[in-house]
């Protein structure tokens, strides 16, 4: 169909120059045959002049044999030969004036026969009627000289007379009729040149006309190429993406556009090969696909959209050469369509376009996304929490952090070195994360577990060096980006804080407590209930107070990690199934506080501690066996000492107690701890302000 | 989590601890890693090379002139004018950024050294609001790795 319609529009577009040709040829043949035909014409007349001639001679050739068979008679010598001669003669000259009459086949000049029109026109048949009313009384007479060998001398001297008497008028007859067929031949031949020079003229200014229109078409044409090329040339100058063609055999196009080769860093080689680029683009392990992928365009047997978001070439990253010998990070799109001739899908027309802000700005609104719902978790939690206690947190935080650095710099070499700073920077970071659970802010809950895992490994795995430490200032980073980031949101958030109503000192702090007993409870299966007394923290200096809140978040989380059971639990040992907690800070007569943590859990059992000492590998039960009960309880402040299973964020690490040991420490408190298995645990710490 | 990887911070330490391990009798260790909150820490001698691509920023090696002096003298090099030490620091920098050329590839585009003698104004943090800080130490002498890089579109 496609070539049908193409034929069809070439012939519109050239049929004018078509017809011209074919007319041209036209006259061509027209003049070649009426050439044919007047030249036949003239040949005609060219023999009847010939024999009209012939006629002549012949007439006189007749008078003279007559006249010399007369003068041998008078010599009385009779030549048979020659009255054969004149026999010949007169056959001859009659058959060609019956062939010039009627028309007919006579002896040509050679001997040869040959055909003879009879004439037609009025003035020459008038001529051969005279000249066959001259020549029949001569016929007549020369008849008897003409049979057999009987030679009659007075047909003889009758033949003479009348030869004589018609002899001139007969020559000018001849003469006249050959005058005539030259005349007629004249003719013929000038009408022939006219017919001629018409059909050349005509032929000449057909060309002319097609050279014209041909000129012309020709002219408009390369006008109209030029201007598309301008057009092309100035699209391809213009054109934001690279654009070329590409054909089957993976070779570049002729014309591509400007931008090409500052989208690739270089510049494309005509006819050079695609691939080249292609290796250096991808890489080696999506090289082939990306080539099938190519290969399958250039077939038929898949739809073109069908397989366009297969494209392998989408957004790929690649290093772009500059112009000052470095190299920039770009993200380049090759989209592949095809462009088809005549059915046939002979190139991929590659646009090549730079996607580098485009995926920046996806990856930029990604990271965005992803930093406001960190933002929006932090600051809904950061609702919850009172201005003071945040302000607090994120000084206390702050300065802590500053302090682990300040360690993780000066620390020396050696390898208890590294064995201390990595227990000290463990019992920071689970402050942290026990503040931070306190205050129900998650995000630095989560970070500081993450923190505490990271240590926990190097701490369990026998040795450490200073290579283990590299990994060390990464989440201790977070932590400073965490501190700052809410530090802005706090800031941020102070305007509007008014709104909600806060909740002062002690209470604010009870709540967080509250709701961090029921978090853990709730993540473990089991229940609790918390009653507390703790008015008296507003009484505390601020570092103390945060010291005793670390202490009691600790305890706390302690209590209904490893105190409480489950409910199921708890009903078999016929309590309630929901555990109760009791929290509470009071002064004596001699001014000294005392806090109060209970919990009417399993209590500690100094088996399932010594158990857990040996599991653990730090003693052997040799070493367990010289230790009283009370010694064996006291062995829960020691770092790494726990007694869960596995490690989560509330237990497990065995640092609580550790950071339980220097808060008390700090605040130079005494510690009692009563217990009674399956009954309760509390801890008594007497402290001075 | 960290936008850079323990991992990928160790490519830049690893390549100077393989550097005195493989041409010196004696290897160089880790004293400590810490974040260089506020003044970058450095020694006499600089080595610096610029990275952009997936990171971008800058990682600088520094150590005293005394511990390039005893590197040459390890390579029994007689020369120990300051010229000398500053191809040494460059050299080391340059092992850092082919090391990571190695690892990270067309990820990364990494310039050629700088080296700088003294404490110019170029040693200062350029992406990281604290960049990470590594202590090494080798033959008694003190030396540093700075990275400062930062993940380019983020």
């Amino acid at each position: 169909m496609a070539v049908r319609s193409m034929r069809t529009s070439y012939f519109g577009k050239y049929r004018e120059i078509v017809w011209a040709v074919a007319l041209f040829l036209l006259f061509d043949l027209a003049v070649l045959v009426l050439n044919f035909y007047i030249s036949f014409q003239i040949s005609s007349d060219a023999l009847a002049i010939n024999m009209a001639g012939r006629q002549r001679m012949l007439s006189q050739r007749m008078t003279k044999e007559l006249l010399t068979a007369a003068v041998d008679n008078n010599q009385g010598i009779v030549k048979l030969s020659s009255l054969n001669d004149l026999r010949k003669t007169a056959m001859l000259f009659d058959g060609t004036l019956t062939a010039f009459e009627r028309g007919g086949t006579i002896p040509g000049g050679d001997g040869s026969p040959v055909y003879l029109d009879g004439l037609k026109t009025d003035a020459g048949r008038a001529l051969l009627r005279d000249a066959r009313q001259l020549w029949q009384p001569l016929k007549d007479a020369i008849a008897p000289l003409m049979t057999g060998d009987i030679f009659d001398p007075a047909a003889l001297s009758v033949a003479v007379r009348i030869a004589r008497e018609s002899n001139t008028k007969l020559l000018v007859l001849m003469n006249e009729l050959t005058t005539q067929l030259e005349g007629v031949a004249r003719d013929k031949a000038d009408r022939l040149r006219t017919v001629q020079t018409v059909g050349i003229m005509l032929a000449l200014l057909n060309f002319a006309f097609i050279l014209f229109k041909f000129i012309a078409r020709l002219r408009a044409t390369d006008r109209k190429v030029e201007a598309a090329q301008q057009e092309t040339a100035e699209i391809l100058a213009t054109v934001k993406e690279g654009l070329f063609l590409l054909d089957s055999s993976f070779r570049f196009g002729s014309q591509y556009s400007a931008s090409l080769a500052r989208i690739l860093g270089m510049e494309i080689t005509p006819g050079s090969d695609f691939r080249e680029l292609l290796r250096q683009m991808v890489h080696p392990d999506m090289y082939p696909s990306t080539v099938d992928y190519i290969n399958l365009l250039f077939g038929d047997r898949v739809k073109e959209s069908l397989v366009m978001e297969l494209n392998p070439l989408t957004a790929i990253e690649v290093m772009v050469p500059r112009a000052d010998g470095s190299s920039a990070r770009r993200f380049l799109t090759l989209q592949f369509n095809r462009a088809s001739q005549v059915g046939r899908i002979a190139n991929l027309l590659v646009t090549v376009t730079d996607v580098t802000e485009q995926v920046l700005l996806q990856r930029e609104l990604a990271a965005e996304k992803k930093k406001s719902k960190t933002e929006l978790t932090v600051l809904l939690d950061l609702l919850k929490v009172e201005p003071a206690a945040l302000t607090h947190f994120l000084t206390n935080t702050e300065w802590t952090l500053i302090e682990i650095n300040e360690q993780l710099r000066s620390v020396k070499g050696e390898e208890r070195d590294y064995r201390f700073l990595i227990g000290s920077v463990f019992r920071k970071i689970h402050a942290i994360k026990g503040d931070a659970a306190a205050l129900g802010l998650r995000p630095f809950e989560d970070l500081a577990h993450e923190f505490e895992t990271l240590l926990a490994r190097m701490r369990d795995k026998g040795s450490v060096s200073g290579d283990d430490l590299i990994a060390v200032p990464l989440p201790l980073d977070e932590l400073f980006e965490r501190v700052a980031i809410v530090r802005d949101l706090s800031i941020r958030l102070a305007g509007y804080h008014d709104a909600f109503s806060p909740r002062p000192g002690s209470e604010g702090v009870v709540d967080d407590l509250i709701d961090l007993a029921q978090r853990i409870a709730t993540e473990r299966g089991k229940e609790v209930q918390l009653s507390t007394d703790l008015k008296m923290l507003d009484e505390l200096p601020s570092p103390v107070q945060a010291s005793v809140k670390s202490v009691i978040v600790q305890l706390l989380r302690n209590a209904i990690a490893h105190g409480i059971e489950a409910a199921g639990e708890r009903v078999q040992l016929e309590k309630s199934p929901v555990g109760g907690i009791y929290i509470a800070l009071k002064r004596d007569e001699a001014g000294e506080y005392e806090l109060h943590l209970r919990d009417d859990g399993r209590g500690l059992i100094p088996r399932r501690i010594k158990e857990s000492l040996i599991e653990s590998g730090r003693y052997n039960a040799e070493q367990l066996a010289e230790y009283d009960d009370k010694q064996i309880i006291m062995k829960i402040f020691d770092p790494g000492f726990s007694t869960a299973a596995v490690a989560d964020r509330d237990a497990g690490h065995g640092v609580g107690m550790d950071v339980v040991k220097q808060k008390l420490h700090d605040l130079g408190a005494r510690l009692r701890i009563v217990t009674r298995e399956n009954r309760y645990t509390q801890f008594v710490v007497r402290f001075a302000v | 989590m960290s936008d850079m990887t323990d991992v990928e911070l160790k490519i830049f330490i690893e390549a100077v601890t393989h550097y005195f391990a493989q041409l010196t009798r004696e290897p160089a260790a880790i004293r400590a890693a810490y974040l260089a909150n506020g003044e970058i820490p450095h020694f006499d001698f600089t080595g610096l090379i610029t990275v952009s691509g997936r990171y971008r920023g800058c990682v600088y090696f520094s150590t005293t002139g005394d511990a390039l002096r005893a590197l040459l003298a390890e390579f029994s090099e007689p020369d120990r004018r300051e010229a000398n030490l500053l191809d040494a620091v460059g050299e080391i920098a340059n092992t850092i950024a082919g090391n990571a050329r190695k690892h990270f590839g067309k990820e990364l585009e990494i310039s050629v050294p700088v080296t700088i003698h003294g404490v110019p104004d170029q040693i200062r943090s350029a992406v990281r609001a604290r960049p990470f800080a590594i202590l090494l130490t080798w033959a008694a002498h003190e030396a540093v790795v700075i990275v400062d890089l930062a993940v380019a579109d983020a």
